[in-house]
């Protein structure tokens, strides 16, 4: 059949299974959900039987639990407990060597060139935080080059999503449930009466490979039973966050009582920068080897949370845990929007899970500015 | 040649001071030279007067045992010099004249007497003084951050 | 990019000038910095100190305050170093064209503003009245002293130094640099005033600087963070909705001024 962006087709369990092996034939590299150590993560992936079928999850501050599903679905979960951003920021990432020649310099690039990569089920959150991400490392007036390539080479096949977990909130962000932009594909999982995928084409590679998968034109009924799914979904959001003035909200009460109150219960681990699919602070480790000639910068990812993340001559800018719990809060949903026209939250709730205290983004966020109790 | 009273009255310290109050204190002031070495007051003694500073600059300077002289700050025209003159104490510096210094000297005992006469004159000196104390004051403070090192 | 150290000069304690001698042209604004590599150790954002009208040298006054600063002054002339850059915002020379230009710098800030003074001086007919104050510590940390002398020399630049503390071998002012600021002529409605040096420096300067009827839009200040990509990327030198190496160092003072009031933003 024809395909074009915005067409919608079905595939079954085979079809779906015929695309993951297309795009596998052109090049890319599967990288899908898998269940492991009691876990969604993320992993390279053969096809459709690396998937976790019929694994669900339970996600509540500061606890993450895999329950068995009724049925064989193969994305009735929510969010991977870790964030894509790995596939195009890698947490280590060499980028030169540097070589010592008598007193000169010779510099050579360390990055190899990687396989292009296809997205398999990134939720709409997550495909929202892909392009929240462009904002600031690809489509600002120094783009990184590395991050730009990668993601100029992937493959987007985005599941919408019809299992929101306890600490989702998507919907006060309008990142999901359903996805609107960002990816080449976005299948909705369907289970009744039998196992299908509904797909929406967005983007011209999206058609292309479609089309040499022989899908069937979805119907009316296809179409209505995904539009229940992603609705029932928008209604079972564990969190909601209210946007309403709040980046004037934060900014003006930076001297708030509740900052001193969350940076008792913060232990400043940096779980949430980790775990959240938008943080992309790095620093670079530099190394050499035991003779000493050549040296390697190496990339690594950094934390707002850490002591000498904000290290001048004389000692931290931020010394303490109420500066950094402040300063990542705030730059997440208020100055985020000054830097770059978007919050920095989609509303994943990973950083409300994977907190291993529990705090509550969308709490801390909606006490911050409240009349002292 | 200008009179002592209308020089008086031009001192940044005395700015805008009521023409009755400069004829108040004029009999208390005296116009003094220095040379280039002398001292306005030396450490450990009583301070008769103050001083308002008309042209050179002074130095506030301590010594240590070994001989080295340590300049605090200097003073310049328009200052103050001897603000430690609201209490009897004797001086806590050396002030140096560090060329020809041409100061007003306002005798204390005789200020002292006029300021409780007038209230109004004490008033005006008093609160002149505190500003000036105060300006001192928060650039010593500056200086005790040592922000250069 | 590989540089050749030219000349390694000694200015004061702990303190040293390279002039790097880039391989093509090297154009850059004042006010903007470029971030040195020392081998194998890292990398440290450094201002560029040099004339910008020279494109054939490039001048970075470093101090030794860490190991990357270490490593780069244990290099000697004829050494390579790696150089990144320029980065950052710039001197508001164009705003000060026609007005009168007031620099305040303090310590090791003097680096960050020569070549803006440079700059005003080459194209001297264009401004007004120019005024360099500078603060040291004490005389014998006078940065580019024998150059401040020349700059005093002049009839069109009016110079003045102060220093917090000093023996018998000073005979200029003894203080702070606000004293000279609460004193310099200026007329504040035709008056930019470029301030570097400490944070607290530059803080009191600003306020001396409004009780003297300059408007907060008028004075400009560089600002330090902890820089490592110099291009936006890297989230280290945040602060507020900024970061420092792109839409720093140099900032219109009541654009930052909240910000550096508050504790640990």
């Amino acid at each position: 059949m024809q395909c074009s962006p915005g067409s919608q087709s079905v595939l079954d369990a085979g079809g779906f299974e015929r695309l993951l092996a297309l795009l596998r034939s052109d090049g890319f590299v599967l990288v899908g959900p898998i269940a492991r150590d009691g876990a969604i993560q993320l992993s390279a992936i053969t096809g459709i039987e690396d998937l976790p079928r019929g694994v669900g999850d339970e996600q509540s501050p500061g606890r993450y639990r895999l329950r068995p599903r009724e049925d064989d679905a193969l994305f009735g979960w929510a969010v991977p407990s870790q964030p894509w951003k790995k596939q195009f920021l890698p947490s280590r990432l060499d980028l030169v060597h540097i070589r010592r020649k008598g007193s000169a310099l010779e510099v050579e690039p360390a990055a190899a060139e990687a396989n292009p990569i296809a997205i398999i089920g990134a939720r709409p959150c997550e495909v929202a935080a892909m392009r929240v991400q462009d904002g600031v490392l690809r489509d600002g007036p120094h783009p990184d080059s590395d991050y730009a390539a990668r993601r100029e080479a992937a493959f987007v096949l985005a599941v919408n999503c019809g299992t929101p977990s306890g600490t989702c909130f998507c919907v006060s962000m309008d990142t999901g449930p359903r996805a609107k932009a960002g990816f080449d594909l976005a299948a909705t999982e369907l289970m009744e009466p039998n196992h299908r995928f509904l797909i929406e084409v967005g983007s011209d590679a999206g058609a292309r490979v479609l089309e040499r998968v022989a899908a069937t034109p979805a119907t009316d009924g296809d179409i209505a039973a995904a539009a229940d799914l992603v609705a029932g979904a928008a209604q079972k959001m564990g969190r909601a966050l209210d946007n309403k003035g709040l980046t004037e909200r934060l900014l003006g009460n930076l001297e708030h009582p509740r900052w001193d109150d969350v940076a008792e219960r913060c232990v400043g681990c940096g779980n949430c920068t980790l775990a959240c699919p938008t943080c992309f602070c790095t620093n670079v480790e530099d190394s050499s080897n035991l003779g000493g000639d050549v040296a390697t910068r190496t990339r690594t990812w950094d934390s707002c949370f850490a002591l000498d993340f904000a290290y001048i001559h004389g000692g931290s800018v931020r010394p303490t845990l109420r500066a950094r719990y402040r300063q990542w809060l705030t730059h997440k949903l208020a100055t985020w929007v000054e830097q770059f026209g978007t919050s920095g939250c989609v509303g994943c709730g990973r950083c409300i899970t994977w907190c291993p205290v529990g705090i509550d983004l969308t709490v801390e966020a909606g006490a911050v500015g409240e009349a002292r109790g | 040649m200008e009179d002592l009273e209308s020089i008086l009255q031009k001192h940044s310290f005395l700015a805008d001071l009521r023409p009755e109050h400069v004829k108040l204190i004029v009999g208390c002031a005296k116009n003094l030279r220095f040379r280039p070495g002398e001292f306005l007051a030396r450490e450990g003694q009583k301070e008769a007067c103050m001083y308002l500073i008309r042209r050179g600059t002074v130095a506030i300077e301590t010594h240590a045992p070994n001989g080295e002289t340590i300049c605090i700050e200097t003073l310049m025209p328009g200052d103050v010099l001897g603000i430690s003159w609201v209490t009897p104490a004797t001086a806590h510096f050396d002030c140096r004249a560090r060329d020809t210094v041409i100061a007003f000297s306002l005798d204390h005992d005789c200020l002292d007497r006029k300021m409780r006469e007038d209230a109004a004159l004490g008033y005006a000196i008093t609160s002149r003084l505190l500003d000036n104390t105060y300006q001192r004051l928060s650039r010593l403070r500056l200086q005790q951050l040592d922000v250069y090192r | 990019m590989p540089m050749r150290i030219g000349r390694a000069g000694h200015d004061i304690d702990g303190v040293f000038t390279w002039a790097l001698e880039p391989s093509a042209p090297f154009a850059f604004e004042p006010g903007q910095f470029n971030m040195l590599y020392a081998h194998g150790v890292g990398e440290v954002p450094i201002s560029i100190s040099g004339d910008p009208n020279d494109f054939s040298s490039l001048h970075h006054t470093i101090r030794v305050v860490g190991n990357v600063t270490e490593a780069l002054a244990a290099l000697e002339a004829g050494d390579e170093v790696g150089v990144r850059g320029p980065f950052g915002s710039t001197w508001p020379l164009a705003e000060a064209s026609g007005q009168d230009v007031l620099f305040v710098a303090g310590g090791l800030g003097l680096a960050p503003l020569r070549p803006a003074i440079l700059s005003v001086l080459t194209r001297r007919s264009e401004f007004g009245q120019v005024t360099i104050i500078y603060g040291a510590r004490s005389p014998t940390d006078i940065l580019f002293r024998a150059e401040l002398e020349r700059w005093r020399g002049r009839f069109d630049v009016t110079l003045e130094a102060i220093v917090d503390h000093s023996g018998t071998d000073w005979y200029g002012p003894v203080g702070v640099v606000t004293r000279l600021v609460a004193e310099a002529e200026i007329e504040p409605e035709y008056c930019v005033a470029m301030l570097c040096g400490p944070e607290i420096m530059m803080r009191f300067t600003a306020r001396e600087l409004e009780q003297r009827g300059l408007e907060p839009s008028q004075i400009w200040v560089s600002l330090e963070r902890s820089m490592k990509c110099g291009v936006g990327l890297c989230g280290h030198c945040q602060l507020g909705g900024t970061f420092v190496c792109k839409d720093g160092p140099v900032y219109r003072y009541d654009r930052v001024a909240s910000k550096l009031l508050l504790r640990g933003l």
